[in-house]
């Protein structure tokens, strides 16, 4: 298990690289990815990206499912091949709400992000010591965890988009739980 | 990523059961983990001598707390739009007691679901009156179901459910108290567990199958669960006619007789051939009590002024004579036609 590396910190903003073989460094990484994102409950974590860990390399794992019975999903050198044309700040395009994405390396604050409504993903899975392809279609909520996660492999924090497309960020008041708006100059800082 | 918390989810109640649906709306309201954001009840009709349009208590009470009410007529495309433009969509419809069938236009309007609390435990039980028929037939036992509404009554998928036991002198006014207390109480965790099982951040339909799990009572079936079918009749509406019981058949089972004569209301007599059930003192104390106040059991007498109506109010049983070991009925307050309630004993004795 290893600790979440927070902003400001230059190894959430490089590119990191891909993954060349499936050797005993690579396993480490997945095993390390899944008892770190496993661990962090307060917030719960539902993915977590190599960059996070101050690691360079295309990775990262999902983490999703009924209650209690989540599913740790591993993908190495993602390529998002495919995705809608549509983008969408809720969980599912019926779900009229801005739901707000949150990050582990930003902690306490949560804004809106227009993510892809569904997205084709191509990735490699260690099978018996060998990288394997594989390639899947994935919407909603998993969907937009996955492009929040791809974004960490080039250095993308979910604050660009709130910059880029001046939309708020709220951070959560500990004592109220109530969120509040904050002054988007501090992002920059990240 | 972090998974943000879920906001609480935003509901639109329909209810329209006198104070009983009030009781749900009020627990509902108090309860920390959903939102009541509108209410939707039948219009006031007219009541008392006066006949001035009294609306529902459900009207009433959302009235008191500022909520915006909604008593459509016919439930269509034009009343929906109304309900849309005020209040937008919410994330459930939530029916208790709100009597109409909700079209199928009106079950895709919110944004997750449109559940309704029925008041037996389903699959037994469907129809419009739940606790009279578990109380005619018998039950010691039923409760409350929460289901996915469906085009057509009472069929929808099953998401949790809670049982009460029904005690020996439970009257339908005291049953259908007890179901909607119950249904108040149970409500908000049923809810929070649906609209949590819902959430997207839950890949459901990988298991494929149901799992069934009990806490506090409550009986949870995520995903919702099919019904099977019923094991019992189907509960139909009981008529204002529902409740004539003939004259010959209540003084056999005042003697202790099981009556040969099946003089009673269609709807009586049907229940009685499905259930293979006698006519006798147990089945009519059990009716006097599944029917009151609404549509309450009657029957026709002869006294000097002719035939007349009489309302059986309250009766009991009595232990078996020393001539017979049946069980007798002992009738105890009535209403003879044009007349105020009294006892039997100041009744019987002007029956022909």
């Amino acid at each position: 298990m290893s600790t979440i590396i927070t902003v400001p910190h230059l190894a959430l903003r490089e590119v990191a690289t891909p993954i060349m073989v499936a050797d005993k460094k690579t396993l480490e990484l997945i095993k390390d990815l899944d008892a770190t994102l496993r661990a962090q409950t307060k917030p719960q974590g539902v993915g977590l990206a190599a960059p996070q860990l101050a690691i360079g390399k295309r990775a990262f794992v999902t983490f999703l499912g009924p209650k209690k019975s989540h599913q740790m999903m591993v993908f190495l050198n993602p390529i998002i091949a495919d995705h809608s044309q549509e983008v969408i700040f809720g969980q599912t395009p019926s779900d009229e709400d801005d739901r707000l994405e949150g990050c582990l390396s930003i902690p306490g604050l949560y804004g809106p992000v227009p993510r892809f409504t569904w997205i084709e993903v191509e990735y490699q899975q260690l099978e018996n010591g060998e990288l394997v392809t594989k390639q899947n279609r994935f919407t909603d909520f998993h969907a937009r965890v996955i492009q929040h996660e791809f974004d960490h492999l080039n250095g993308i924090l979910f604050t660009d988009y709130s910059l880029e497309y001046d939309l708020p960020v709220y951070r959560e008041d500990p004592e109220t739980e109530k969120l509040v708006e904050i002054d988007k100059r501090i992002l920059e800082a990240f | 990523m972090v998974l943000t918390s879920i906001p609480k989810p935003k509901i639109l109640f329909a209810g329209s059961f006198l104070e009983h649906s009030a009781l749900i709306l009020e627990k509902l309201m108090r309860a920390p983990e959903i939102e009541i954001i509108g209410v939707l009840t039948t219009p006031p009709q007219p009541g008392g001598r006066s006949k001035i349009l009294i609306p529902t208590p459900v009207h009433q009470l959302a009235i008191s707390h500022n909520l915006p009410v909604f008593t459509p007529t016919n439930l269509n495309e034009k009343s929906l739009a109304e309900i849309e433009k005020n209040i937008g969509r919410p994330t459930l419809l939530l029916t208790a007691g709100y009597g109409k069938l909700v079209p199928s236009e009106w079950l895709t309007f919110p944004q997750l679901a449109a559940l309704n609390l029925h008041f037996s435990l389903l699959p037994a039980y469907r129809g419009a009156n739940p606790a009279e028929w578990a109380l005619i037939r018998g039950e010691t036992i039923t409760g409350v179901t929460l289901i996915e509404m469906s085009p057509s009554f009472d069929t929808g998928k099953m998401v949790a459910q809670s049982a009460l036991p029904i005690a020996p002198t439970e009257t339908r006014e005291t049953l259908y108290q007890k179901l909607y207390q119950l249904g108040g109480d149970v409500l908000p965790a049923m809810l929070s567990a649906y609209v949590a099982f819902r959430s997207p951040t839950d890949l459901k339909n990988d298991t494929g199958y149901t799992s069934i799990a009990s806490e506090k009572g409550i009986t949870y079936f995520l995903p919702p669960l099919e019904q099977t079918s019923s094991p019992t009749p189907y509960a139909t509406r009981l008529t204002r006619e529902a409740g004539f019981i003939g004259w010959t058949a209540l003084k056999d089972a005042v003697a202790g007789k099981d009556s040969a004569i099946k003089d009673l209301s269609p709807q009586l007599a049907e229940i009685i051939k499905t259930t293979s059930l006698e006519l006798n003192a147990r089945f009519l104390e059990r009716t006097i009590r599944a029917l009151v106040g609404f549509p309450g059991v009657w029957t026709l007498v002869t006294t000097a002024k002719g035939e007349q109506r009489l309302k059986i109010l309250q009766a009991h049983l009595g232990e078996g004579r020393p001539a017979t070991t049946k069980v007798h009925l002992i009738l105890d307050t009535v209403q003879l036609e044009g007349q105020t309630i009294t006892s039997w004993e100041n009744v019987k004795n002007l029956i022909l």
